[in-house]
């Protein structure tokens, strides 16, 4: 490539030569003092750390979650979705379309027994990782048969009885262990990831505790959704709440989602259906 | 033509700064430039140019083993550690990664090091003694060693997984309703699993380097311990349930710093204490009110907002009589729960609202 000058030379006459050059001269100490300015007098952004903006005001909700008077729901999540009622309908259509199936339901299908169902529906556990399982649940009369097989490949495999029924769960097949637990976790996935997308937000979820109370703390004063996302069960009827609450800064706002009507909370309670015998398949071993 | 004069002195200055600072910097740190170094010592640096690149690195500190070599990054960790150990039936309760791994897989690649003078260093990565005649190792894992790694563990899901309605048919408490630790001595009543399967209350406590601030001594069942090595983990994850003990990775994370050991729990409420049972019998999640949200370790707030003691009858005039005094004096130390290091600084916000409603 030929140099500035050269080029100059050949496309311009001699008068104007020297009146360009200047020109060039001149556009190049322009640039070169910009960056000499901008390296001193330029905010030290990239070595000094910005102070930060103070924090911002926010305000909680405190959840009394209480079916009946008596009892609150213990145990279970519940999602805090950004934005009103209104601006999640597409969501709400689509938890209102979700299939439920019951815990009872899906180990029938997948081939449980009586027993294990019975022991499941004892503790509410969604797996067998939530009781402990007792000696008189692996052997005798009151046995559940699957605790009972996976004990003895236990006892051959880890050649001690007593981790043999420690580590039962772990001789239990996919899904009688935890199949129920994950096929909701996938269910609750999908919907978490569409309520995400819509209200360009991420969910937040808390576990109620043995009265049924749960805290969201933290919050940015504005309009949330609360909802457990999938029904509950409870008793023989299975509950699902969406509320709209509003957030404001200060101190912890409570909700109580009942049975009662209120108009900022809407439950949709339905009797358990009933399990398809003819769907029953073998356990698997 | 003068403007002209400024700039090329000035271009020239910056060059020449450039040209020159750099050697500086350069020469400030000679084991990191090995090549300048090299031009500076003359009769050496024609001998040395021959050698090999290994030769020119940094002579490695073999008594330190580090997993974060780009050579043992590369390998898969049963190349080294079997799960369980040859030794497990002796050594513990259960299968598990309970030694070290063998001779054989680190001579493979040190076998150089491992025949290095009388006492070789690489030895005492593992042996107290350094002796052929004395095979005694560390107990395993090395005591008092920060750890190279950290712990992947999805908090919520195990939250979720234990959680059941385990208090049907109890009589509810008074005070705070629901114990949260299943009763040993109560063998007739089912047990549940609820925090207390991970965190048991510390029967000891922890002695800090330097002590607690005021010379405090918390008194046993002060504090609740976390799980360490594998014992709460295998019983679910030995096998099937994934992450399984031979997919190390899916728990461990190599850290780019070491993770220091946990000499103490942090507390900004220190005087507080989970045992004995009588005085505070609440659920963990009841004053915890965070914890059930996080579903990571790194993010995990296990903290406990004052509006979960101070709302109840129990401590509310005491903390707000606190609360009146500093008001008064500035210069007063909140002690019902705080030692002196919390307790002077400024009054939170989160206190503030609380009792000027």
């Amino acid at each position: 490539m030929a140099p500035v000058s050269q080029t100059l030379h050949v496309w311009l006459p001699s008068t104007r030569r020297f009146a360009a050059k200047q020109v060039i001269f001149k556009q190049v100490l322009l640039v070169f003092y910009v960056c000499l300015s901008l390296c001193l007098f330029a905010p030290p952004t990239a070595t000094a750390q910005t102070p930060s903006s103070e924090a911002q005001a926010t305000g909680g909700v405190r959840l009394r979650v209480r079916p009946t008077k008596e009892k609150g729901l213990p145990r279970k999540r519940f999602y805090l979705i950004k934005g009103s009622a209104e601006e999640n309908k597409a969501l709400i259509e689509k938890i209102n379309q979700h299939p439920f199936l019951t815990r009872e339901c899906y180990y029938r299908k997948a081939g449980a027994s009586n027993e294990f169902i019975k022991w499941l529906a004892e503790g509410d556990c969604e797996s067998v990782y939530c009781r402990l399982i007792e000696e008189k649940f692996v052997s005798g009369a009151t046995a559940v048969p699957e605790f009972r097989a996976a004990y003895e490949r236990g006892v051959k495999e880890y050649k001690k009885p007593e981790l043999g029924r420690l580590w039962l769960t772990t001789n239990l097949t996919d899904e009688i262990r935890d199949g129920f637990y994950r096929q909701r976790q996938a269910a609750l996935k999908a919907l978490i990831s569409e309520a995400e997308i819509l209200s360009k937000a991420s969910v937040m979820s808390v576990m109620t505790d043995g009265k049924g109370t749960a805290n969201f703390t933290d919050l940015l004063p504005g309009t949330y959704l609360i909802t457990n996302l999938l029904p509950a069960e409870f008793g023989n009827n299975s509950l699902l709440w969406r509320c709209e609450v509003k957030v404001k800064a200060g101190p912890f706002k409570t909700v109580t989602v009942s049975n009662a009507t209120d108009k900022n909370c809407v439950v949709v309670e339905k009797p358990l259906p009933a399990c398809d015998a003819s769907k029953q398949t073998a356990l698997k071993r | 033509m003068r403007i002209r004069l400024v700039i090329i002195i000035v271009f020239a200055a910056l060059l020449g700064a450039g040209y020159v600072f750099p050697r500086i910097a350069l020469n400030a740190t000679p084991t990191f430039s090995p090549q300048v170094n090299r031009k500076k010592q003359t009769g050496r640096t024609v001998r040395r140019r021959n050698q090999s690149r290994s030769q020119r690195k940094p002579a490695r500190d073999y008594s330190q083993f580090s997993h974060r070599s780009a050579k043992h990054q590369s390998l898969a960790c049963d190349a080294c550690h079997k799960a369980p150990t040859a030794n497990w039936l002796k050594a513990s309760a259960f299968p598990d990664v309970a030694d070290y791994p063998s001779h054989a897989s680190c001579i493979k690649c040190h076998r150089t090091e491992f025949f290095k003078g009388a006492r070789p260093l690489i030895c005492s990565v593992c042996h107290t003694k350094v002796s052929p005649r004395d095979e005694a190792r560390f107990d395993f894992e090395k005591p008092n060693q920060p750890s190279q790694f950290s712990t992947i563990f999805p908090h919520d899901k195990h939250q979720d997984v234990i959680a059941s309605d385990r208090f049907k048919g109890e009589p509810v408490a008074a005070a705070h309703a629901l114990r949260s630790a299943p009763r040993a001595q109560d063998k007739s009543r089912a047990q549940y699993y609820n925090c207390a399967v991970c965190h048991q209350t510390e029967a000891k406590t922890p002695n800090p380097p330097g002590g607690f601030p005021d010379n405090f001594m918390p008194p046993a069942g002060t504090f609740k311990a976390a799980p360490v090595g594998h014992a709460s983990c295998y019983n679910c994850h030995w096998k099937n349930q994934e992450p399984t003990h031979n997919d190390c990775a899916g728990c461990h994370k190599l850290s780019e710093t070491d993770v220091a050991m946990r000499l103490a729990p942090k507390r900004n409420s220190l005087k507080f204490a989970h045992e004995p049972l009588e005085a505070h019998i609440a659920e963990c999640a009841s004053c915890h009110i965070n914890i059930t949200r996080e579903s990571s370790l790194l993010n995990l707030k296990p903290d406990v907002p004052i509006t979960s003691c101070s709302t109840s009858s129990c401590h509310l005039a005491q903390t707000q009589t606190e609360f009146e005094q500093r008001k008064l004096d500035s210069s007063f130390g909140c002690v019902k729960c705080h030692t002196s290091d919390v307790g002077k600084r400024p009054v939170p916000a989160s206190h503030s609202a609380l009792f000027t409603e």
